[in-house]
């Protein structure tokens, strides 16, 4: 009787796993930072939505701390261990990136970046052929943060401060970077008072910079590498009241900072669409499983998000802004 | 009294030497920042150390009474969420929202002693678990989206001042000679810090133990709910992920100040001066514009400093 029930029992599992196997068909797993933050939600409803569309079987998995590496290690195997037509991945570190392509790209699994930033040449020597590879240029994103506040300036040396997030994200230090270069070669007279990391923290960077005022009260701008920081920031400066005097620039373009630029307590916010990230990972995604791989490294269009743009509704980005 | 009280103080607990070294950083900021010895400049670090320093006062009971509370970070997120949602949806202000976010933090709290009193597990674990579901809670309430853009009338509890201090800063100095009172002039602070040094003793003596505990971990979430206020107040925000790992700081603080790790020994000066030695390394290394690389090693040297020094003295524990 028992040998009996074990049987029907193995049988059912067995049709219960091809089952599984059957729907494997066209399927494709992201292994995404901590969806805690805002700006990953967006990218998984951009995901979600383009998946509806061109039916595709998209599952999205997310570590609960991204400060903890080995989490996207074994995030990065689970999501191998579902045997997905493609993986696409985004973590917080190269090496660990790297690490997951390359264990996919073994298991004779397609591979994706989204929104991550690797050199092609640690690419190469890693030997992974990525399928696609989708996201913000952050070197960009920052210069494209110090031309706004070079346009905003009356100044002969605007006295500059810098809220930098966690300190080893290759994301904070390129927008870093890219803002300090292109302030320097447009406007080298300018003074960064301080460049220091708030860790994304709303607290922090709201400390930081009520601490900033008190050593320089001629404070003429604040950037900072996210809109959270950014709006710990604004409020320190509310505190201060020199609304008039600092003008604050983030980055993201997330609903609270939209509320504050339109408020006109945030002065601008440079947006990266990150809902049209999603959608567009799994476009491509459905052109390689179509056998049209296109290998290319697209990057999405940038918007400085302020008070007049986002009140005449006129540019035609402001649509996958979510 | 309270001279008195401070003097015994500094001969129980290694809290002269916590004083002495909050002097000497004081020091040399002044000598290197002339921005640093200003008035507006020593208010905004008693401001910057509001959330924390309300936090320690909690934690000072619970580390009096032997225990560790790893939640008291998340359950001040959680207080700060329900008491923007509270504010942005019921149209709640002032007094209204102190009781919703002491009542999260108090609920939290019961929960947590509750749950060690009925288990028997160490209070690591049991909060640990507690500090996952709070913020897990507090994220689930907000759909990961932090409630922002309150009203006028909320964010201006973080404006107002009496006597150049700000309403945080007073809250937390309130709470801190709240904290002290009934550390030093009630039964159960005697108790709580009675209960620290040995629970068998305790026992022994007819105490209520359980009671006691659930009573200590009520007051510390109570803590927790009031610095989640100072926090909307500050921030204009209800947000999920405050405070990420703002309870090592917190116990770091305690710890800092003299309280012995393992229970029985603790003050609540020493938790002020724990907590101004770190709002002032803070402070001093962001008027001087040093680069977060140093940053960090600076608050790494300091706290080694600081634990050396505790070796000389009255009291070398």
């Amino acid at each position: 009787m028992f040998a009996k029930r074990a049987l029907l029992f193995l049988c059912l599992f067995a049709g219960l796993m091809i089952n599984v196997g059957a729907q494997a068909a066209n399927r494709c797993v992201f292994v995404l930072p901590s969806l805690a933050n805002p700006y990953w939600q967006t990218v998984k409803l951009g995901i979600e939505d383009a998946a509806k569309e061109n039916e595709i079987e998209a599952t999205v998995l997310s570590v609960v701390n991204d400060q903890a590496k080995e989490e996207f290690v074994n995030l990065c195997q689970t999501a191998i261990s579902q045997n997905p037509d493609i993986l696409v991945v985004c973590t917080t570190a190269d090496s660990i990136t790297l690490r997951c392509l390359h264990e996919a790209q073994n298991h004779h699994i397609k591979v994706g970046l989204l929104d991550t930033v690797i050199s092609d040449a640690a690419i190469k020597k890693a030997g992974i052929k990525l399928s696609f590879s989708v996201g913000t240029d952050n070197v960009k994103l920052g210069e494209k943060a110090a031309q706004f506040v070079v346009s905003q300036n009356k100044l002969a040396t605007p006295k500059i401060l810098i809220l930098e997030g966690v300190i080893g994200n290759t994301c904070n230090a390129c927008r870093v970077s890219g803002f300090k270069q292109e302030l320097t070669k447009k406007l080298p007279k300018a003074k960064i008072v301080n460049s220091v990391s708030a860790e994304w923290d709303r607290l922090k960077a709201l400390n930081i910079t009520a601490d900033t005022l008190n050593r320089t009260p001629d404070l003429n701008f604040v950037f900072a590498a996210n809109d959270t920081m950014a709006l710990g920031a604004v409020e320190a400066i509310r505190l201060a009241k020199k609304n008039n005097q600092v003008m604050v620039v983030g980055v993201d373009g997330i609903a609270d900072a939209r509320k504050a630029i339109t408020a006109g307590r945030l002065t601008a916010s440079v947006a990266q669409f990150p809902y049209l990230i999603g959608k567009r990972s799994i476009e491509l995604a459905k052109e390689c499983l179509h056998g049209q791989c296109s290998q290319k490294d697209e990057k999405t269009p940038l918007l400085v998000l302020t008070k007049n743009v986002l009140e005449s509704h006129r540019d035609p980005l402001l649509k996958y802004v979510r | 009294m309270f001279a008195k009280e401070f003097l015994r103080d500094i001969n129980k607990t290694s809290l002269l030497q916590c004083i002495v070294f909050l002097l000497a950083m004081c020091l040399f900021f002044a000598l290197n920042s002339s921005a640093f010895i200003s008035p507006i400049n020593l208010c905004n670090i008693l401001t910057a150390s509001s959330v924390i320093g309300l936090m320690a006062v909690g934690a000072t009971f619970v580390i009096a009474s032997g225990c560790i509370d790893l939640a008291a970070a998340s359950i001040m997120a959680l207080s700060s969420v329900t008491c923007a949602w509270a504010a942005q949806n019921l149209h709640y202000d002032g007094l209204a929202l102190v009781g919703i976010a002491v009542a999260t933090g108090a609920l939290c709290g019961l929960t947590s002693g509750f749950l060690i009193n009925f288990t028997k597990a160490p209070s690591f674990i049991i909060t640990l678990g507690m500090l996952s579901i709070s913020r897990a809670l507090a994220f689930i309430l907000t759909g990961g989206i932090p409630i922002y853009g309150l009203e006028e009338r909320v964010t201006k509890i973080a404006e107002m001042q009496w006597f150049g201090l700000s309403l945080p800063a007073l809250i937390m100095l309130g709470g801190m000679l709240v904290g002290y009172l009934l550390l030093t002039r009630t039964r159960f602070g005697a108790h709580s810090l009675l209960l620290g040094d040995s629970q068998a003793a305790s026992e022994a003596m007819g105490l209520r133990v359980p009671l006691l505990r659930l009573a200590i971990f009520v007051l510390a979430g109570c803590f927790s709910g009031l610095a989640g206020f100072i926090f909307m107040a500050r921030t204009n925000s209800g947000d999920p992920s405050a405070g990420m790992n703002y309870e090592l700081t917190v116990i770091t603080a305690v710890v800092l100040g003299g309280a012995n790790l393992f229970g029985g020994r603790a003050t609540i000066f020493g938790t002020l001066a724990g907590v101004l030695c770190l709002g002032v390394l803070q402070n001093g290394l962001n008027l001087m514009a040093i680069s977060t690389f140093y940053q960090t090693l600076f608050i790494g040297i300091v706290l080694i400093l600081a634990s050396l020094l505790r070796r000389f003295g009255p009291n070398n524990g």
